[in-house]
């Protein structure tokens, strides 16, 4: 064995986290090798919080520390819009706008036939439970523009429609500072159909 | 590493890494080949949105002698953007290219398989979606394999069957028995109308596959014979067929 074993161990562990190989794995198990005890301590602190402390809102499932979730309790939002997005990132992607007032539902995954990921394994019951029971005048489809949110975003309408609930889903379009030659056909399409009247 | 240029409809697509992506695509030239288009997740990556599942593109590649080719460039030829828009037709298209992906071997060309793969979405695209047009698919699928089941004599002791009695398909045998077979074999019950179907959907032109239907006893007795013949062939479930049948 070329490193000890407790260094080998936390690179192996680093190596587990998403777009770390051997190398950055050996780099931050190095680095916390060097730093203070009191810093290592603060680190294992902060893991050990995080998993801890965090769980899911039981109303629109967005990561929290407190239940309900900092958004689900602000009366201030409005509560008949909801916005369903695939993951916590997602929402966050869309708070950071500052322009959106309403709630959110996170469904925590999206539909992929092809992978066997069914209506049962993302939380679209407890969106239909939360539309059926609450005065909800309006759902934002926020999922990706990918064949997976597509399909997330068409079964769900589906489900919606019969409630007479108004059922939007995000402009698509061309992305602000590109140029339009370099656009593909299919995200021009999608822009020419949803232009807005200046 | 030769630079190969071909037409492929997109099979399906996994992320690798943080922005790339590992596509299967379907080509009449090459058959079903993988290959990895770096940056294919970034918002202005060259590859646009061509990249999608059900695409229909013109691709250029590094072929690598092992392992998976090099996406260069892509260019749209046609988005199926109706299929996308309507959850019957998605779903019915995500089974088509799932069971392609299922039935076919990489780098096994078959011309035949992907033009009936074409058709299908471009019917599936134009019109009005009917689940018969699935069942014409699967046979017709099965035909260009080599999978199909045998209609036209026992397949124990090869005596030519008339079809006017009960009908028994046996999915180990891997098609009709006579009644004298039957008794020892068994297997699950088909009436005329349907082996009708099955025989005529595989000899019928691709443009007049719409006059061919099915009543709704018929209907469940192909749909059920072949996907127990399709899974007795690939040895495994076809995850989109689980999805079509929920809606």
């Amino acid at each position: 064995m070329i490193y000890s074993e407790s260094l080998q161990e936390l690179i192996k562990e680093f190596k587990k986290m998403p777009g770390i190989g051997e190398k950055n794995a050996q780099r931050l198990a190095f680095y916390v090798l060097q730093i203070s005890n009191e810093q290592a301590q603060k680190l294992s602190m902060a893991i050990i919080n995080l998993k801890t402390r965090i769980r899911y809102c039981s109303i629109c499932s967005n990561l929290t520390e407190v239940d309900p979730c900092a958004i689900c309790h602000n009366p201030s939002r409005d509560h008949s819009l909801i916005c369903v997005v695939e993951d916590p990132k997602a929402l966050i992607a869309i708070e950071k706008t500052g322009q959106y007032k309403g709630v959110y539902h996170v469904l925590m995954g999206t539909l992929s036939p092809l992978d066997n990921i069914g209506p049962d394994d993302i939380r679209i019951k407890e969106l239909m439970t939360r539309v059926e029971k609450n005065d909800v005048k309006e759902v934002i489809m926020g999922t990706s523009p990918n064949m997976e949110g597509e399909t997330t975003s068409l079964y769900i309408a589906r489900l919606l429609s019969p409630l007479g609930i108004k059922i939007t889903r995000l402009a698509r379009g061309v992305p602000i500072g590109t140029d339009i030659e370099y656009a593909d056909e299919i995200t021009l399409l999608n822009a020419l159909e949803g232009r807005t009247k200046f | 590493m030769p630079l190969q240029e071909t037409q492929a409809l997109v099979l399906r697509t996994d992320n690798l890494g943080e922005a790339d992506k590992i596509v299967t695509l379907f080509s009449p030239q090459t058959g079903k080949i993988k290959g990895v288009a770096n940056g294919a997740r970034r918002p202005k990556s060259r590859f646009g949105s061509s990249l999608e599942v059900l695409s229909y593109i013109r691709v250029v590649y590094f072929a690598q002698p092992k392992g998976l080719h090099r996406l260069n460039q892509t260019d749209l030829v046609d988005y199926f953007p109706k299929i996308r828009v309507e959850l019957p037709k998605l779903a019915a298209a995500l089974y088509l290219v799932d069971l392609v992906n299922s039935l076919t071997e990489q780098e096994d060309s078959n011309p035949d398989l992907f033009n009936l793969l074409l058709y299908n979405l471009k019917i599936i695209n134009q019109g009005n979606f009917e689940p018969v047009l699935l069942r014409i698919f699967e046979i017709r699928a099965l035909t260009v394999l080599g999978f199909a089941p045998q209609f036209e004599k026992c397949t124990i002791c090869k005596k030519r069957l008339d079809f006017l009695q009960k009908n028994v398909y046996n999915i180990l045998c891997g098609g009709i028995l006579c009644l004298e077979c039957a008794k020892d074999k068994g297997g699950i019950s088909l009436s005329c109308g349907s082996i009708n179907f099955l025989k005529q959907a595989v000899k019928i032109d691709l443009d007049k596959i719409g006059r061919l239907k099915l009543s709704a006893n018929q209907a469940q007795e192909v749909k059920q014979l072949l996907h127990q013949h399709i899974l007795y062939n690939i040895k495994q479930e076809i995850n989109s067929y689980r999805f079509l049948e929920k809606l």
